[in-house]
């Protein structure tokens, strides 16, 4: 018997459970899709994994590695369905979760309601005990103070207890002694410290992140024992990991103390995919473009390194952990059209979802949505049902959009032109403001086109950001699922270590830095088996001009020690990206580095080889018409799974898939990779 | 009296509009995210906390007179608040055929369209072909420009030339290239002269940023239909909120409210409004309101103005795109020499103290011509506080906060607890970065108990926070409603008044809202309470259980609950 080893990624998500596996001995591929179980999400992905079986003829033992990205910790931080949590402050400061950074989101809005802080304020506590600014002990932790705290907790019923007391960022001496009392004391409630999640200042972010930690730990524990009852005998040989937020993976171990680093974990997948699929074709530098039904989600791989942010918002909330960078704008399929009082055309924010769903779906809807609009328009051909069996319905889009049509005294054809200019056009202006927060400049990105609609727009989207090339992936609905195959493990750490560029010994110190860096992931990576192998190490330092209240990541690459070389390149590469940034650098300042990154990434088990294209089906193609800025036009329709590599594609264009279509406007070339990815290049800028 | 409906651009030959609805739109969306790219970068780059953490700056575009057409505002009160600037500049000091390409104008006169001296804003024009297309605004808070206190808050200045650094229009960046005299004139001039400096540095550098955004959006529609489709969105704008304003009542609208007094001659300063709507059109006169102060917190008309169509906006049309279009049926009546509308050389770097009042009137008068949308007022102050220290070689540490408090009820639900209102909207400094940059210790920021005004739905609540001093430091500050707390409405109670202690040795002395440069030593604690917002509807109207939920919570003392809700029963 030949043992094979499988790799399998498994994306939940709100109607589908995305399953895609692969056979690191053959290199065989299996896509399967089953339902979601939102009651129990481990029944989903249970049922997934029994389907894999079953169809590829598995024995336990053969499938070696489960990546699973999921959306249950993000939805239950939205919907507020945690767990009953407490915090733990220093004295005077019970209330810093609530207070917040007292700004508020909307300028004009008088029914404003500041998120709800997700822990009350009766289950906020204070301990009395003082450290400074400068790390120094002001005043010890008092012991009395701690035991009413705790005889409180023990009352208050709550299931997980959340501990920040300030300036634990520098010295986490009394953070770790309250917590070990609480987890002494408090038997089999969770406790989450600060300073085992992050070493960063800024109280409220921080406790912000620690809270939504605590809660998360109850949630996560249990549906991780779920998992892992589920997979039975199956869990002795089969390694389960979740996606992590940072765009790594995570054991459950690690999982159960840091569950806030799922808060971002579903649409990371979709990200990973994005890295690969550059890989792949050799675009290192790609912009991921995931268009839905209701919003799209963008992302940016620079380098091959998905872009993190340690801005991450969830439901109001901030998690200040390094996260990969997903913007999510409203702009999707079912977007719907408007015209205001004054007959000014707008396209959303209100969006026609799934039910009614847009007009041309029959189902009642009867606004005009972007989805009818690309029907009207020839870029979803009538005949063609979505998703393999959603008919639609021409008549009916045309009916819906007549009525912005009319009152702008313009042609059904030209209305549904204009709404899709008009997305797009907000979809570009929301991209360049992200693009400008990280100093990138569009035209050095591909586009990468992935969910249901994000292939009908994006030419068209390329071409108002004078980006020269999309990416079409093969299977553009189990997208995200594939880039879980490839999934390595992955731990950040971080310290702050303030320096200035021109104090003396400053390569040392970073050195030193580096060093205190290297000793805290060694200790916690002591007993993990998947890191007493080779790793890889990235560094990164956060640096600013003097005052500034935000950092520029710069990587900086050295062995054994920093010299001098080596500080004066992070130096230099530190102005240019300021620069790119800001259009201005100071070259005679000093800086400040203010934060040292290490990013440890080890690979688990064997990787796959890329994937060989699809066997292709029957060739299949004909001739009809679309509607391209007012014009119309005869152009190719042709079948995807008849592709093969190599092959062309004469624009204007087409192409159908069971859950996606491509629009190929005039002007463009485009071919079929040897990846049987579908590239469109030399688009002219807009 | 009854204005025209503005005309659409239309092609003579076919009267068809020159910029179709779809091309408008889509400018918009570019001229939207061109500004709101200037701001992230000044955001980004920015070096003061008044700028990164407060979010004290604004960008925009403007159309060739002037007129502002997309704004990245973080804070209302820029609400159109370079359009008097820049149109007083064209209009008196540099006319358009003066201007080059690349070249950089500067002022933050309050005589000449300005708000108050530390609001410094620059601009440069969007040149095509030799031909002028738009022009980029950026207007910055810095920390400091000089004057008699530190942040440029002197209490008691009774003339603007102790106010700081006054920089009347002129042309700073021939070309693009800074003239060098700038930065030798006004760095001596100011306390903290490199964090200054840089920002506005970044603020420069966010013009280059919206220029070539602009380019970008010229080339592709070309300078003919893109100037148009600013016009229509400008007429789109004018014509929603006359439709808007028609929908109201006729008639006269009126409220009036105080001022505690301008920190030197301590005389209450009435401030009264009547808003005449008719057909489409809105004056807002302040007739009746007092006259300019010695002290300063008066409010130039530029400030008037842009907290009137703050107040008006979030009344009446929250969603509406913002541009000068939508200000066009508002005439603001502002008495000169009056404190909405001083004359030299009176000071005004409180000039929010009014700003905010101006606020509170405004919601309370509309709030009777539109009951449904109706407030009780906010806690209606800039709580500025200054701390100044030295820094061991003998160079000042400047600590500047602002302190907010809470909302006023609203006829669903409470006000919220302490949160940015009105006119201003900012981010407190994180503690554990000031206690790294001011010798100080925070011991206490918490929510004030009982401070919301009693209602069916009550106030939110102020803030109490408890600083110790480590060094010997002064304290200036601009507080008010002190003395006069922010109403309820309809039936409801009045919030709580702010409030400023020193604790000196054990003892506490209390200080009125506006002092200037008062000494601390070493030990001292400084008490700061800030107002909650008034209550709406009479509190016996109040449930038990919302009672009963803030006596749990402790957001209101069994005394308190006891006095205000006789109605419920309390253990």
């Amino acid at each position: 018997m030949t043992v094979s080893l499988w790799r399998v990624g498994i994306d939940i998500g709100g109607t589908f459970t995305d399953l895609v596996a692969g056979d690191t001995v053959t290199g065989e591929r299996l896509h399967l899709k089953v339902l979601t179980t939102p009651g129990n999400p481990a029944e989903g992905f249970l049922e997934a994994v029994n389907t894999l079986k079953q169809r590829a003829g598995l024995d336990a033992g053969e499938i070696g590695f489960i990546f699973h990205g999921t959306t249950l910790a993000t939805n239950a931080i939205i919907q507020r369905r945690v767990a009953p949590t407490a915090l733990v402050t220093t004295e005077g400061f019970r209330d810093i979760l609530e207070i917040g950074r007292h700004w508020r989101t909307d300028l004009y809005d008088l029914d404003l309601e500041r998120p709800d802080p997700l822990v009350g304020r009766t289950l906020r506590f204070e301990v009395a005990e003082r450290i400074g600014a400068d790390q120094e002990v002001i005043a010890g932790l008092d012991a009395a103070s701690v035991d009413s705290v705790i005889e409180q907790l023990q009352s208050s019923g709550v299931k997980a207890v959340a501990v920040v007391l300030l300036h634990s960022y520098g010295n986490p001496a009394h953070e770790q002694e309250l917590a070990e009392r609480l987890r002494a004391s408090l038997g089999d409630v969770y406790v989450s410290a600060s300073s085992e999640l992050t070493r960063e200042p800024r109280e409220f972010e921080r406790a912000s992140t620690t809270v939504l930690n605590a809660a998360l730990m109850p949630l996560i524990d249990d549906y991780l024992s779920k998992l892992e009852a589920a997979l039975g005998d199956d869990g002795e040989t089969t390694r389960l990991y979740l996606t992590h937020s940072n765009g790594g993976a995570l054991s459950p171990e690690a999982a159960r103390s840091r569950p806030v680093g799922l808060a971002q974990s579903g649409p990371v997948a979709g990200v990973h995919s994005c890295v690969r699929i550059g890989e792949a074709l050799g675009y290192p530098n790609v912009i991921g473009f995931d268009m839905g039904g209701t919003s799209a989600d963008i992302a940016l791989i620079e380098g091959g390194q998905p872009r993190l942010t340690n801005e991450l918002d969830v439901g109001g909330l901030p998690v200040r952990l390094p996260s990969v960078h997903v913007l999510s704008i409203g702009a999707g399929g079912g977007s719907v059209a408007w015209l205001d009082a004054v007959n000014a055309l707008r396209v959303g924010p209100d969006s026609a979802g799934a039910a009614p769903g847009p007009a041309c779906y029959g189902r009642g809807g009867d606004r005009p949505t972007v989805t009818d609009c690309n029907l009207i328009l020839g870029r979803l051909p009538a005949e063609h049902p979505l998703a393999g069996f959603l008919s639609l319905d021409l008549d009916a889009a045309k009916r819906a959009v007549r009525t912005i049509a009319e009152p702008l005294g313009l042609s059904v054809e030209e209305a549904a032109d204009g709404v899709i200019e008009v997305v797009n056009a907000g979809m570009e202006g929301a991209i360049r403001v992200v693009l400008r927060e990280h100093g990138n400049d569009p035209r050095d990105f591909a586009l990468v086109a992935f969910g249901g609609a994000g292939a009908l727009h994006a030419v068209e989207l390329a071409a108002r950001l004078a980006i020269g090339t999309v990416i079409v992936p093969q299977h553009p609905g189990t997208f995200s699922a594939q880039g879980l195959l490839a999934s390595d493990v992955r731990h950040d750490f971080g310290l702050s270590q303030p320096l200035r560029s021109d104090e003396p010994d400053a390569a040392a110190k970073l050195s030193e830095a580096f060093g205190e860096l290297e000793r805290i992931a060694a200790e916690q990576l002591a007993d993990d088996p998947d890191f007493a192998r080779d790793v890889t190490r990235e560094r990164r330092c956060e640096v600013r001009y003097l005052g500034q209240a935000y950092e520029v990541g710069v990587p900086i690459e050295f062995n054994g020690e920093v010299d001098q070389t080596v500080f004066d390149r992070l130096v230099a590469d530190f102005h240019d990206q300021h620069e790119r940034a800001y259009a201005f650098a100071n070259r005679d300042e000093p800086c400040e580095i203010r934060i040292q990154r290490l990013f440890v990434t080890a690979t688990v088990g064997e990787q796959l080889a890329a994937a060989d294209a699809d066997e292709v089906g029957e060739r299949s193609s004909r001739r009809d018409r679309v509607v391209y800025h007012g014009e119309e036009l005869d152009c190719l329709v042709v079948d995807r799974s008849g592709l093969r590599p190599g092959d062309e594609v004469v624009a204007p264009a087409v192409v159908l898939q069971e859950d996606a279509t491509t629009f190929i406007p005039p002007g463009v070339r485009a071919h079929v990779a040897a990846t049987g990815d579908l590239l469109i290049t030399d688009i002219p800028p807009a | 009296m009854t204005t025209e409906l503005p005309t659409p651009v239309r092609d003579s030959a076919s009267g068809a509009p020159l910029a179709d609805p779809v091309t408008v739109e889509v400018v918009r969306y570019g001229l939207v995210a061109a500004a709101e790219q200037m701001a992230t970068s000044i955001e980004r780059s920015a070096r003061s906390q008044v700028i990164r953490e407060m979010l004290d700056y604004s960008t925009a575009l403007f159309d060739l007179q002037g007129g502002i057409v997309a704004q990245s505002t973080r804070i209302p009160v820029h609400l159109n608040s370079m359009t008097r600037a820049l149109q007083t500049m064209l209009r008196d000091h540099f006319p358009l055929d003066s201007w080059g390409e690349g070249d950089i104008y500067c002022t933050n006169d309050p005589y000449a369209g300005g708000q108050h001296l530390p609001d410094i804003m620059t601009f440069s024009l969007v040149v095509v072909d030799g031909e002028p297309v738009a022009i980029c605004g950026s207007l910055g808070h810095h920390l400091d420009v000089g004057g008699r206190g530190p942040g440029s808050y002197g209490a008691d200045a009774t003339e603007i030339y102790q106010e700081g650094f006054r920089i009347s229009p002129c042309l700073i960046a021939p070309g693009g290239e800074l003239n060098p005299l700038f930065f030798q004139l006004l760095g001596p001039n100011i306390r903290v002269p490199v964090k200054t400096l840089a920002d506005l540095q970044a603020q420069i550098a966010s013009l280059d940023i919206g220029r070539a955004e602009v380019l970008r959006l010229v080339d592709r529609y070309g300078a003919d239909l893109f100037m148009a489709a600013m016009t229509e969105l400008v007429n789109n704008s004018e014509q929603r909120m006359r439709q808007i304003i028609a929908s109201l009542p006729d008639g006269t609208f009126t409220a009036d409210d105080w001022v505690d007094g301008d920190g030197l001659d301590d005389e209450p300063v009435p401030v009264k409004v009547a808003i005449h709507k008719d057909g489409t059109d809105l004056v807002v006169d302040f007739s009746g309101t007092a006259e300019q102060t010695r002290g300063p917190i008066n409010a130039p008309l530029a400030a008037t103005e842009s907290s009137v169509y703050f107040a008006i906006l979030s009344m009446l049309a929250p969603d509406l795109s913002s541009n000068h279009g939508c200000y066009k049926p508002i005439k603001v009546i502002a008495p000169p020499g009056s404190v909405v509308n001083p004359v030299e050389p009176a000071p005004v770097v409180g000039r929010n103290v009014l700003t905010h009042r101006i606020t509170n009137v405004v919601h309370a008068a509309l709030g009777d011509a539109l009951p449904e949308r109706a407030v009780a007022a906010y806690y209606g102050n800039s709580n500025v506080y200054i701390l100044q220290a030295k820094e061991e070689d003998g160079t000042p540490n400047v600590l500047f906060e602002i302190e907010v408090g809470g909302w006023g009820g609203r006829p669903d639900r409470d006000g919220n607890e302490c949160l940015s209102a009105g006119i201003h909207n900012l981010m407190n400094n994180p503690i554990e970065l000031v206690e790294h940059e001011f010798p100080l210790r925070v011991m206490e920021y918490s929510l004030r108990a009982d401070s919301g005004g009693a209602g069916r739905h009550r106030g939110g609540m102020g803030i109490r926070r408890v600083l110790e001093l480590l060094e010997d430091s002064e304290f200036s500050s601009q507080f008010d409603r002190v003395k006069f707390p922010p109403p309820g409405r309809d039936g409801g109670e009045p919030g709580a008044t702010a409030r400023i202690s020193v604790i000196h040795d054990g003892v506490e002395t209390e200080l009125p809202g506006k002092v200037l440069a008062y000494r601390l030593t070493a030990g001292d604690r400084v008490v700061i309470e800030t107002q909650g917002g008034g209550g709406f509807g009479p509190p016996s109207q109040r449930s038990a259980q919302a009672v009963r939920h803030d006596l749990a919570e402790g957001r209101t003392t069994v005394g308190a609950a006891r006095s205000n809700y006789p109605h419920v029963e309390v253990k």
